[in-house]
């Protein structure tokens, strides 16, 4: 191959040199998706890991300039493919600024449910892949067998089961209908037995305490200084959810606690991850109860040419999901930026991988929650 | 004291600190500060150590042909006041609510719990010239910085001087070009060799010709 | 005997039983193949293969052997020839040869060894030597890697293994398989030496590469470790080689502690196949139920506390057998 068509710079040891550099990926089984990350090892250790991403890139920055802006919409399901819907959140809460348009109460409830849905969604996605990269493949199953009770209530509601384009720019698409509760009736009972099996199943397992457990520690300050969000920064023991702090739809209605870990391991990770899952439970059912009847869509103006900028976050089940809009008076955003949490927390990989364990890495991996459609965009 | 007034105390500091630097607040309590490429690191790091500035959101670019690129960065200042927003907090490892989230609160293992309530945010802007778009490097102030400058420089092509590793990150090292300027763009029919941005190598040519030639 | 000759005798026995245990093995890897699909199944709350052999899908492997059988045999220009290619081939004869000292039945055994124990435990340590071989030939990172912890698990597990069927040498007072089952007749050594039963079943769980052990083939790591380099039928004698060590080491363990072929009613072979398959389910039990140990606390667990464990089990059994 011609040498200026290397992607990356191959850096071979010197003859005799101890370490071995080994490619792990773009195809394999726990890297989630198409990661390369190239190891450097000493024995069984890890010396040093440099992630190499781009594989999924898709140029959804570039592409958004030549869109209008409901256009956009579907585009940015692709970005986190398992959590679509908070996702569009950011999106639908960037142009909202932007247009200065308001969501009806209804429709507010409805994001709300949906979006916590889609919080228990993607953390059982990754709960399984968790527990099977550690090599317990019967929680991934079971996980799975949640899923598509959850499938079953977003298809009823939405239409499709993954990628939904359901938010709209001043609300949501459709209402959800009796078959709709219905089947979110069924998901939330299906996760509530679920939950209690998995931390029988799994939490309280001696083999994956001592496997996570000391893995890839973080201290509050370094969290911070990672720029790190979502689980990664609240298992470090800092109490920061934006669904509080920077408060968005009508979450300062609902009543739900945040879990904040102690000692910054995968471990701590883990638990947080679980506990957001009860908690979503928690503030799907009063969701339910609080919902008033009305619209559920805004007034929107039916040109769209916005000036200014707006800049909007939401917690989504990764991290801090952000949302930069220029507009320029066009149909078109003049500049569209994505702010991915999956993005930021890979930058830890390098942070923590010396010292360990190969074994180690897919934990690592695994404790960022990492999903490669938000890390390459 | 609420966010705007925390606003506007920080403008005002700010203008009595960097008096070139423009600022203003917009209608969320955001800041936002336009500094000049000579001022950027000193501004920066006086908002980490003064201002406290510590959590990174992003940084990015937007290209403003024919003259300048805009560098945008995005910062927040954490920590505890009195009107930050009442959250309970819950401990993993005992699964119990330890209560209102306030300064003082520990875990279960002894460790503090921080409270990171937002403060403040600060836009902070940089117009980089299209000519020389050369700017220091935030990664020594804020180690999340690297991989955002690394994106910036991949898509815009703006250079971070004193970036640890400045390497591209999504596209492959022999692209050539920047896709998110303005310039770049794939209009041109992509059958014409000359229009695609990259080499064509087909398997069993050895040096880049087409098929059949 | 039969009115043939003596020395033929011993030839023909020697080649009918060669085959037998050969066929046994090779339908015991589709029969265990199955069962495994069938318990993971069930286990994940779905059903396992239905299709090929309605309603059980017992056809499945036959089916899979098959397809195995027409597959390329590739092998990488840069691999070791001849070290890749005779690799798949040890496994599978250490595991044959383990099978010579096992009795079926009342006298029902191929090799009636006065050392009989002290052959298996020589004849298992030689597994290792083929996952090795087929690390080291494949010329392959990864596979390298997988072999290196392969090696250095089941290395430290063979010790403590051995310790525990020493143990159980000594309540026999014997070394002979034959005369350990004898010495079962009124009560199986699991009651009288239930410490050396669960250190041989763990320790044979590691030799066997099954989880929670099983780094050669730690799919979400290393992707399939010694064995990702084979294909086709080299590869089926990997995992003809695997379930074999663990319906061996299960048969050896039905052996020694739950009385080998000793039973009412039915005769020995019978309880023999029942007691082994017991401990195969059970092995099958563990894999999909718990999650992969990392390779330094593996070693940390065999030898600082299974060894000392079997240690002390020795010293006890020596005591209570000279105070007896």
């Amino acid at each position: 191959m011609p040498d200026n068509l290397r992607s990356t710079p191959i850096t071979m040891p010197d003859e005799g040199a101890r370490e071995l550099v080994v490619n792990m990926g773009p195809q394999h089984p726990s890297t989630h998706g198409v990661l390369r990350v190239k190891i450097t090892l000493n024995g069984e250790t890890l010396e040093a890991a440099d992630p190499d991403i781009g594989y999924l890139h898709r140029c959804f920055e570039k592409i958004s300039e030549g869109l209008t802006y409901p256009q956009v919409m579907p585009y940015t399901d692709r970005t986190d493919y398992v959590a679509a819907i908070t996702d569009e959140w950011a999106y639908a809460l960037a142009a909202e600024r932007l247009l200065g348009v308001e969501v009806p109460e209804r429709a507010e409830y409805i994001r709300v449910i949906m979006g916590e849905v889609q919080r228990l969604l993607s953390h059982l996605i990754w709960f399984g892949s968790f527990a099977m990269d550690m090599g317990a493949v019967t929680p991934f199953l079971y996980a799975w067998r949640e899923r598509e009770t959850g499938y079953d209530f977003m298809e009823t509601v939405t239409g499709t089961r993954q990628l939904y384009n359901f938010l709209r720019i001043g609300g949501v698409r459709n209402d959800i209908d009796d078959d709709g509760w219905q089947a979110l009736d069924r998901f939330l009972k299906a996760m509530d037995q679920a939950l209690i099996e998995y931390d029988t199943l799994f939490t309280k397992n001696p083999i994956f305490e001592v496997r996570a457990k000391g893995i890839g520690p973080l201290s509050a300050e370094e969290a911070i200084a990672f720029g790190a969000s979502g689980p990664v920064l609240r298992g470090s023991g800092v109490a920061r959810d934006l669904r509080r702090d920077e408060p968005y739809s009508v979450y300062d209605r609902l009543d739900f606690a945040v879990p904040v870990g102690s000692s910054g391991d995968a471990y701590d990770r883990y638990l947080v991850r679980m506990l957001e899952m009860e908690q979503s439970l928690r503030i799907i059912r009063q969701a339910i109860k609080q919902i008033p009847p009305g619209d559920i869509q805004g007034k929107v103006p039916k040109a769209m040419k916005p000036t200014g900028e707006a800049y909007a976050r939401v917690e989504a089940p990764k991290g801090e999901v952000a949302c930069y809009l220029v507009g320029n008076g066009t149909v078109n955003p003049y500049r569209m930026h994505w702010r991915s949490p999956c993005f930021t927390h890979l930058q830890l990989l390098p942070h923590w991988a010396p010292g360990n364990l190969v074994a180690d890495m897919v934990v690592l991996i695994g404790t960022i929650d990492i999903i490669l459609g938000e890390v390459d965009r | 004291m609420g966010k705007a007034e925390r606003a506007s105390a920080m403008e005002a500091s700010i203008k009595e600190q960097f008096p070139g630097v423009a600022t203003e607040i917009t209608p969320r309590g955001e800041l936002v500060a336009r500094v000049s490429p000579g001022g950027y690191l000193d501004f920066c790091r006086y908002l980490r150590d003064e201002q406290g500035f510590k959590f990174l959101s992003m940084i990015t670019a937007v290209d403003y042909p024919p003259d300048r690129f805009e560098l945008v960065l995005y910062l927040d200042a954490y920590g505890a006041s009195g009107d930050a927003p009442a959250m309970q907090v819950m401990d993993t490892r005992t699964r119990q609510e330890l209560g209102p989230r306030s300064a003082g609160l520990t875990t279960s293992q002894g460790t503090p719990v921080m409270v990171a309530a937002t403060l403040a945010s600060i836009i902070v802007k940089c117009d980089v010239p299209h000519d020389h778009p050369v700017i220091p490097s935030v990664t020594p102030l804020w180690p999340t910085a690297n991989w955002h400058e690394r994106e910036v420089y991949d898509l815009m092509g703006i250079k971070f001087e004193g970036h640890p590793d400045l390497r591209r990150i999504l596209l492959p090292d022999w692209f050539p070009g920047h896709p998110l300027r303005k310039d770049f763009t794939s209009k041109p029919a992509l059958r014409e060799p000359e229009a695609r941005p990259w080499p064509v190598v087909w398997p069993d040519q050895k040096d880049g010709r087409e098929p059949g030639e | 005997m039969f009115g043939i000759p003596e020395p033929w005798w011993s030839v023909v026995r020697a080649v009918v039983w060669a085959l037998f245990i050969i066929i046994f093995l090779a339908v015991n890897a589709i029969v265990a193949v199955w069962l495994e699909r069938k318990v993971s199944g069930k286990i994940q709350r779905r059903i396992g293969p239905q299709r090929v052999g309605r309603p059980i899908g017992w056809a499945q492997t036959i089916a899979d052997v098959f397809k195995l059988l027409v597959k390329e045999d590739v092998r990488a220009e840069a691999t070791d020839k001849w070290v890749f290619l005779l690799a798949p081939a040890i496994p599978f004869a250490a595991i044959t040869l383990m099978f010579l000292v096992v009795p079926w039945g009342k006298n029902l055994i191929p090799l009636n060894l006065n050392i009989g124990l002290l052959f298996v435990v020589a004849v298992t340590s030689f597994e290792v030597l083929g996952l090795f071989m087929a690390g080291w030939g494949s010329n392959n990172k990864w596979a390298l890697l997988g072999a290196m912890r392969t090696a250095a698990a089941m290395i430290s597990y063979e010790l403590p293994m051995v310790l525990a069927i020493l143990a159980v040498g000594m309540t026999a007072g014997s070394l002979n398989m034959n005369d350990v089952v004898n010495a079962q007749s009124r009560v199986p050594f699991i009651l009288i030496q239930p410490v050396a039963f669960l250190i041989y079943y763990i320790a044979s769980l590691a030799e066997a590469n099954r989880t929670p052990f099983d780094f050669t083939e730690a799919e979400s790591e290393l992707v399939a470790g010694a064995n990702i380099e084979y294909s086709g039928l080299r590869w089926a004698f990997f995992f003809l080689a695997e379930y074999g060590s663990l319906v061996g080491t299960s048969a050896i363990a039905a052996t020694l502690f739950l009385g080998g072929w000793r039973g009412p009613i039915l005769p020995g072979p019978v309880w023999f196949l029942i007691k082994t398959y017991l401990l195969v389910y059970v092995a099958m039990w563990i894999r999909w139920t718990l999650p992969r140990v990392r390779i330094d606390q593996l070693l940390d667990f065999g030898w600082k506390f299974l060894l000392p464990l079997a240690l002390a089990d020795i010293a006890v059994t020596g005591l209570v057998l000279a105070l007896l």
